[in-house]
């Protein structure tokens, strides 16, 4: 249910063209830099998808109940104003529930589900990704007032074998949240730069 | 209201323990098991099993797929029934592998992840050996290390056992490598006991104990290399400077040295009591790049610090002033250069230095005794050398007047002047004859030339070859009687006395050649002086030294000796004498001390003081002749 509620105005979003939308300018407290978030945001969706491990012949398998459960993972969902109209009126919760993803799959990126013991997966383009996940979260960031971080991974201890399935099921999700993300930021970088 | 309330969070709860139990991002969830027989850990080489067994709802697995290291297997699988599947590895050799297993169900494009597991092989760990626990000064703990052995690949965990030999107390420290033990916790006295145990799931091993005084472990404090300094003497030489903070009294240490470029540590050893800073001096090469470590250990005790760091000097550019280098340096540091010079044999240990400079010395002595001994016996090099001399000084240094009352020799040679000189037959009514033997022999050209590649053949050999050469050449053999002395002497030909046979049996039986090998009428022409041709080592040889020293005399009469002993054995001294007739061959040989030879050398070149007292003319011919012969 809660699933279907969130994707529905994501879907939306992202059949909205960028550059086409229009409306009020964002308060300037919240007016972050669109068009580095845009560049970041791009390069991250970039970086997702070339840190995909060397297992492409092999799908990721399936877990049973997965047709019934969402992850618990960030989604950018209706409330949060990331539609056109919502970033128009105020683009800041957007923003900050960009940000809570991104710290999110920060911390993932950081445990040892990829720095632990595997061969599987080249580290450069993990690493990338981590430095421009990073980056981008420190653009989103206030100077003024930080954002608490209301989600965290629960995170426990990961067997090797387990390792391998579970970056590419973290993945497959770090590269829905940034495809959004750069939606998000494009629509900004297009139509609410100063 | 509140009802409603109440309810939603009861949903809340509920989602997200549903949420938690299918895993989320962070986990698997698996609809299965998978296991390994024997063990997901086992012996490195041996052949496993892995079974796959699924539990999937709704789902009778078409087929059940093994992925090793994220790489589907295709090989060696078995279906076992209608869940379970077995993948089989002979002589598995990985240390670590993943596995994992999936299912094909009907209705699903995508393989149903079953379970996964991580396998190892490895070996039980080897007795732990080199067991040893030091103190570093000031550290405030044991350390102790140990051999290992060979990898095992799996998890291996080491338990140090201490045990007081005073108290039986007995303590454990597990650890993976070494460990350090605060020495506040071994509060049962001086002397302990210390073994190692090593363990993992495939076996444990015990090490040998190991007797320990705390006292006897400890190790001083790091030694530091502070400075080098330069000091211009006539010998240039190097001082360098450490020190150390340890308050240990009595000191062993070492310094190793050696040219950047070289490879070969030199080390000096050091056993005096600690003072504050430590000198040493050494004499290096000028204008070279060195490097200096130190070590130390308490006197006595077994272990020493590691090597401190590398400190590198550059020796000034200083021009030697003495060529002979070597001998004008001290003898103490005399085993420091004979290091030097034998190079190669110091590396890292206090022994070989030990054994490179004793080598050194014992070569070196060797040698030196062996020079000595050819300038005492090679009397043709002696006199040569004296001979030199004499043409080199003044006269007025050497010119000595003997005295005439005093000689014996030049008394009876004056006597028989006049008879030497016309008649050389009569000398052999001498006093004191030459023991000699004078045979002729065949003259043959051929050239005793294996006497040049004979080395060290032994007295036998030595005989054999003078009965050769004395066969080969026909030459006339004179072997003079070891008893009477320097004197002048005439050999008879052909005497029939065998005067030698009478004082030295055994010379007379090896030179004397073979009867049947005589053949005077042959050889009535010629009269030929022996061939004295001995090979080197003959001459060293013992049991003829005396004989082969009067040998070697005559030989090296004034100028009638060959050059050298090479030139001797290559060159036949045939010759023909003044009053050579097939009857009378009477060759005149003269056995003189070298005194005599000394000035019958220098006698062609005018020693008027010397001529007037020797009865000269005749020697002065023959030799004249001979020299001619040999130009």
């Amino acid at each position: 249910m809660l699933g279907s509620r969130a994707v529905l105005p994501l879907l939306l979003l992202l059949l909205l063209p960028p550059g086409t939308a229009q409306g009020r300018a964002v308060p300037e407290s919240s007016n972050p830099a669109w068009a580095r978030c845009q560049q970041l945001s791009q390069k991250l969706c970039t970086l997702a998808w070339s840190a995909h491990p060397p297992m492409g012949h092999v799908d990721l398998p399936r877990e049973e109940g997965d047709d019934e459960t969402t992850n618990d993972v960030p989604h950018i969902q209706c409330e949060d104003g990331c539609d056109p109209q919502g970033l128009r009126d105020n683009s800041e919760s957007c923003l900050q529930r960009i940000h809570q993803g991104l710290v999110f799959y920060e911390k993932l990126l950081d445990s040892d589900i990829f720095t632990g013991e595997s061969s599987l997966l080249p580290e450069g383009p993990v690493n990338q990704l981590h430095s421009s996940l990073l980056g981008l979260r420190q653009l989103l960031q206030p100077k003024g007032h930080p954002w608490e971080t209301e989600q965290t991974p629960s995170l426990s201890p990961s067997q090797p074998w387990q390792r391998p399935l579970l970056r590419l099921k973290i993945l497959r999700s770090l590269k829905a949240f940034v495809a959004v993300a750069a939606r998000v930021f494009a629509h900004g970088a297009a139509t609410l730069s100063p | 209201m509140n009802q409603v309330t109440i309810q939603w969070d009861v949903v809340t709860a509920l989602y997200i323990f549903f949420n938690w139990c299918h895993g989320g991002i962070t986990n698997i969830n698996c609809s299965g098991r998978i296991w390994v027989e024997p063990a997901t850990i086992f012996m490195m080489g041996m052949n496993i099993s892995i079974y796959c067994q699924a539990a999937i709802k709704n789902c009778q697995p078409r087929k059940l797929y093994f992925y090793k290291n994220s790489i589907k297997e295709k090989f060696q699988i078995k279906r076992i029934n209608k869940t379970t599947a077995q993948l089989r590895y002979n002589n598995f050799l990985e240390p670590h592998a993943s596995v994992y297993c999936t299912a094909e169900c009907p209705g699903y494009f995508q393989e149903t992840l079953i379970c996964g597991n991580d396998i190892s092989s490895g070996y039980p760990p080897d007795v732990p050996d080199e067991v040893t626990c030091v103190i570093y000064e000031y550290s405030g703990n044991m350390t102790c290390t140990w051999n290992t052995g060979k990898p095992t690949y799996i998890d291996t965990k080491y338990v140090v056992y201490v045990k007081s030999l005073e108290t039986e107390e007995q303590q454990q420290f597990l650890t993976s490598n070494y460990i350090n033990i605060s020495i506040d916790s071994l509060q049962g006295g001086k002397k302990y006991l210390v073994w190692v145990q090593a363990a993992n799931v495939l076996g444990m091993e015990r090490s040998k104990q190991l007797q320990i005084h705390l006292d006897d472990i400890v190790i001083p404090s790091a030694s530091i290399i502070s400075r080098a300094e330069d000091i211009n003497t006539t010998v240039p030489k190097t001082i360098i400077h450490w020190n150390s903070q340890t308050t240990i009294e009595k000191l062993s240490c070492e310094m190793r040295y050696k040219a950047t470029t070289n490879q070969t540590w030199n080390v000096k050893e050091f056993d005096t009591n600690f003072t504050h800073m430590r000198q040493s001096a050494f004499y290096l090469e000028p204008n070279t790049k060195y490097v200096f470590q130190v070590r130390c250990q308490a006197t006595g005790k077994s272990y020493w610090q590691p090597w401190s760091l590398p400190f590198i000097h550059k020796t000034p550019e200083i021009v030697p002033q003495v060529t002979l280098k070597p001998f004008q340096r001290d003898s103490q540091n005399f085993g420091l250069l004979s290091a030097s010079v034998f190079k190669g044999h110091l590396t890292s240990g206090n022994r070989q230095q030990d054994i490179g400079s004793l080598s050194g010395m014992v070569v070196f002595a060797v040698v030196l005794s062996i020079f000595s001994l050819i300038i005492i016996f090679n009397r043709s090099l002696r006199t040569r050398i004296k001979r030199r001399i004499l043409l080199l000084i003044p006269k007025w240094l050497y010119e000595d007047i003997p005295n005439m009352e005093n000689s014996k020799v030049v008394k009876m040679l004056q006597e028989k002047r006049e008879c030497m000189n016309n008649n050389s037959s009569e000398q052999v009514l001498y006093v004191d004859p030459v023991i000699t033997e004078i045979e002729v022999f065949l003259p043959e050209e051929q050239k005793p030339t294996d006497s040049k590649k004979e080395k060290n053949t032994g007295s036998l050999e030595t005989r054999d070859y003078l009965q050769k050469s004395l066969l080969t050449n026909a030459t006339v053999v004179y072997i003079p009687n070891l008893n009477t002395g320097y004197k002048p002497q005439i050999s008879n030909f052909l005497t029939g006395e065998n005067h030698l046979s009478d004082n030295n049996k055994t010379a007379s039986s090896t030179l004397k050649p073979p009867v049947d090998s005589v053949d005077l009428g042959k050889n009535a022409q010629f009269k030929k002086y022996p061939n004295f041709a001995f090979s080197v080592s003959s001459v060293t040889s013992l049991s003829n030294t005396l004989l082969l020293e009067e040998l070697s005399l005559i030989l090296n009469q004034g100028e009638c000796s060959p050059p050298d002993l090479q030139n001797s054995i290559e060159e036949e001294t045939t010759m023909v004498l003044e009053n050579a007739s097939p009857s009378e061959t009477i060759p005149e040989q003269t056995l003189l001390p070298d005194e005599f030879v000394s000035c019958l050398g220098i006698m062609n070149e005018e020693l008027p003081s010397i001529n007037s007292y020797f009865p000269q003319d005749i020697l002065e011919s023959h030799f004249n002749k001979i020299s001619l012969l040999e130009k």
